[in-house]
């Protein structure tokens, strides 16, 4: 049983205002929680939809050949990979080689100077003045004489005379 | 979410009897026989699979995108002997994906630290500009609405954008998920959660805008 409104006994009667107590005692028309429940169920699936449907607009295109370049990289890679033996075959066998040449260097340059200088060529000069060189030395030193105690056109005629010419220089001396 | 040493390996929490057919598996299984042919169909099914995952992780700024697909497969042709089927196949090759991810993240990081550094050469905000791979006639309005979907996707966190994009755009189980990063179903289940929920916030404003 609803309460009746209170009333003042002694208040003038107002048939509107009565009616509208009345009225307010009706409360708010509500939904059922199962079904409150099911329609918040839909919104959120039809949320979910909408946002799939908008995820799903977002298209990622595959670069024309790209299967064909990664097998060429593959490819590439499987070769590279087969030689790399090869390579290191290749690096061991240089560092042997240099190996090898500096420890001949020495014992090389050694012999020539050892053999007296004819076999040793620019390496024994490396190592010290060669037995030719030292031979020519005397040579040399006539040479600058030439240069300091003879004129050009002395000088000249000197070069050009063989040590063989023993009569001409027999009258360069006469007629000196 | 750190993934395990080796994928070949790692024990896969979907058995191979779950999974009905996948010809990925079978073509792996061909080509160990020495079936080159199946390679060259692995290549030509899962190049575009790999590169699209790369574009939605990484983002489509990233120039090093398909050189991370030839990685991809250069990985898995290092790895074809040890592989066993026991999983599908491309929960298999997106581990192989989500380890590259995670290296061009941090890399991309670090080179990013690096610029600020010597923030008056270069500027820090020096960046190659945005590519939208967009078709042509694709109008104007829906170009904006793929644009905002592509940044509320790269603004998620790296976890939860994985997670997202393979459950997404992969169809991934959560479980699948879990075996590609190394972690758990549930933790993948909250993380998807959480991600729609940013994007669902995010986006929602376009969804009376496309009315579909």
């Amino acid at each position: 049983m609803t309460p009746r409104p209170e009333q003042d006994p002694g208040a003038p009667r107002a048939p509107r205002n009565e009616l509208d107590q009345w009225l307010g005692l009706d409360p708010d028309p509500r939904l059922p929680d199962v079904v409150r429940q099911r329609i918040h169920e839909q919104l959120a699936a039809e949320d979910d939809r909408m946002l799939d449907a908008v995820l799903g607009l977002d298209v990622v295109d595959r670069p024309v050949d790209l299967a064909d370049r990664v097998r060429a990289a593959v490819r590439a890679d499987a070769r590279r990979r087969r030689f790399r033996p090869v390579g290191w075959v290749a690096v061991a066998a240089a560092a042997s080689l240099l190996l090898a040449a500096s420890m001949g260097w020495n014992p090389r340059g050694r012999s020539a100077e050892s053999a007296g200088g004819s076999a040793g060529g620019a390496v024994a000069a490396l190592d010290g003045p060669s037995a030719e060189l030292l031979a020519a030395l005397p040579l040399l030193e006539s040479l600058e004489f030439l240069e300091q105690e003879l004129d050009p056109f002395e000088q000249e005629v000197a070069l050009l005379v063989d040590p063989g010419d023993a009569v001409f220089l027999e009258l360069l001396e006469l007629g000196g | 979410m750190t993934p395990s040493k080796d994928p070949a390996r790692r024990p896969q929490s979907a058995a191979a009897s779950d999974v009905p057919s996948d010809r990925g598996a079978e073509l792996m299984v061909a080509w160990q026989r020495g079936d080159e042919q199946a390679f060259h169909e692995l290549v030509e099914t899962y190049s575009g699979q790999v590169y699209a995952l790369l574009t939605r992780f990484l983002g489509r700024r990233h120039p090093r995108r398909e050189d991370l697909v030839q990685e991809t497969f250069l990985r898995l042709v290092r790895a074809k002997d040890r592989y066993t089927v026991s999983a599908r196949f491309s929960t298999w090759l997106y581990t192989i994906v989500w380890r590259l991810c995670i290296n061009e993240t941090e890399r991309s990081r670090s080179r990013q630290e690096l610029s600020l550094d010597g923030a008056g050469e270069d500027g820090p905000g020096f960046e190659l500009p945005e590519s939208l791979e967009l078709d042509p006639f694709v109008g104007v309005a829906r170009a904006d609405v793929i644009r905002e979907v592509r940044a509320a996707i790269a603004a998620l966190p790296d976890n939860q954008r994985i997670a997202m994009v393979l459950a997404r755009y992969h169809s991934l189980s959560f479980a699948e998920i879990a075996d590609v990063v190394g972690s758990t179903d549930k933790a993948i289940k909250s993380l998807i959660h959480r991600a729609r929920e940013t994007l669902r916030a995010r986006l929602q404003p376009l969804f009376e805008r496309e009315a579909i």
